[in-house]
């Protein structure tokens, strides 16, 4: 009997390592996708994000006092959650002073990058130049702004979910 | 699967002795793990290979991951250095800033030097600077661009309770291969 047992034994344990082996390939390999995929994912969302930030940070800091309720569609059709909410009292509040200076706000973004990124949510940076005209002024004036732009996918395009200047 | 009852049935009645039965027991045994045995070990290839394959991306991918970390330390640490002198310590703090350099940028603020020494003490400036945002615009494993959005506190003779500054500043940072360490080959105010 004994001698039975042997191969018995050397079978289940050539078998027990092969089963350990193919469990080790696969998990590695399921692990290894999974995080790939994160990772690719994350291109594409950063790669969508910069895409449209710039038409974004244009629409939603430009304004002229003359098509103002156009400009603000404009700018509000880029925003989302919350802060569209936010941006429509922002402007509605500026309107007046906006039509009285008659001001005319074009912005420029000079250089934009990422800060973090995710799969659904992605923070940039940009350097946004105002060039503004009013009443106040004589010819234009520069603000060089900084903003950070959180961007997230809503159906398709990615908006911004949340913008504050430092 | 079809095909197995068939050896099985066929072989069965083989052994008719009671001697030879433990080496036909085992040969048989031999002969009928044989195909799951090979199925097994091509299985377990296969897991070895999309282990292989999948791990090596996701090691990529960590890597490039760490690499943009490090591009992006650097270029916080060195354009703050830039920003952050002093005449109470002119000589190392610009000595810092030169050790952080590399290339075209290594070699204008050598041409430099003298010049912006005089300055920061005659003015007898002190500035230091935070870094509000950093962001990466583009990278690789040996070289990246970054926005550092810096802001500093700037005291000269002309402003002795200090100046708060607003910086755009972008650079171009390269991996050193021999420190291995990040350094930066340009600085421009971005306008």
């Amino acid at each position: 009997m004994p001698k039975l047992k042997w191969p018995r034994l050397r079978m289940r344990r050539g078998g027990a390592a092969c089963v350990a082996v193919l469990a080790l390939g696969l998990a590695v390999a399921g692990a290894g996708w999974y995080q790939h995929e994160q990772a690719r994912q994350r291109d594409v969302a950063v790669r969508q994000s910069l895409a449209a930030a710039t038409a974004a940070a244009q629409a939603i800091f430009s304004y002229d006092y003359r098509s103002f309720d156009t400009s603000v569609a404009n700018g509000r059709a880029f925003a989302t959650g919350q802060f569209a909410d936010e941006y429509a009292k922002t402007t509605a509040a500026l309107k007046p002073q906006a039509v009285s200076e008659q001001a005319i706000v074009r912005a420029a973004v000079s250089a934009s990058g990422v800060v973090t990124a995710r799969p659904q949510r992605v923070e940039l940076l940009l350097y946004l130049n105002q060039y503004r005209r009013n009443t106040n002024v004589t010819g234009e004036k520069v603000d060089q702004n900084r903003v950070v732009l959180t961007m997230v996918p809503v159906k398709e395009a990615w908006l911004v979910s949340h913008a504050v200047a430092i | 699967v079809t095909r197995r009852p068939h050896p099985r049935t066929a072989r069965r009645p083989a052994p008719a002795t009671r001697r030879p039965a433990p080496a036909t027991r085992r040969r048989t045994r031999f002969t009928r793990t044989a195909p799951s045995n090979v199925v097994l070990a091509v299985l377990m290839c296969a897991a070895l290979a999309a282990g292989a394959v999948f791990g090596s991306r996701w090691y990529d991918d960590r890597m490039l991951e760490r690499t943009h970390q490090q591009a992006l330390a650097a270029a916080k640490q060195i354009t703050v250095n830039f920003v952050s002198v002093s005449a109470s310590s002119v000589d190392r703090d610009l000595q810092r800033i030169a050790d952080g350099a590399t290339g075209d940028f290594y070699d204008e603020f050598a041409r430099g030097r003298p010049q912006v020494r005089a300055a920061i003490v005659e003015n007898n400036v002190e500035s230091r600077g935070t870094v509000l945002r950093a962001a990466l615009v583009s990278g690789d494993r040996h070289s990246a661009v970054v926005l550092v959005a810096v802001d500093a506190t700037v005291r000269n003779a002309k402003a002795p309770d200090g100046r708060a500054s607003h910086y755009r500043i972008q650079v171009d940072v390269t991996h050193d291969a021999g420190s291995g360490r990040w350094l930066v080959s340009r600085l421009q105010f971005v306008g």
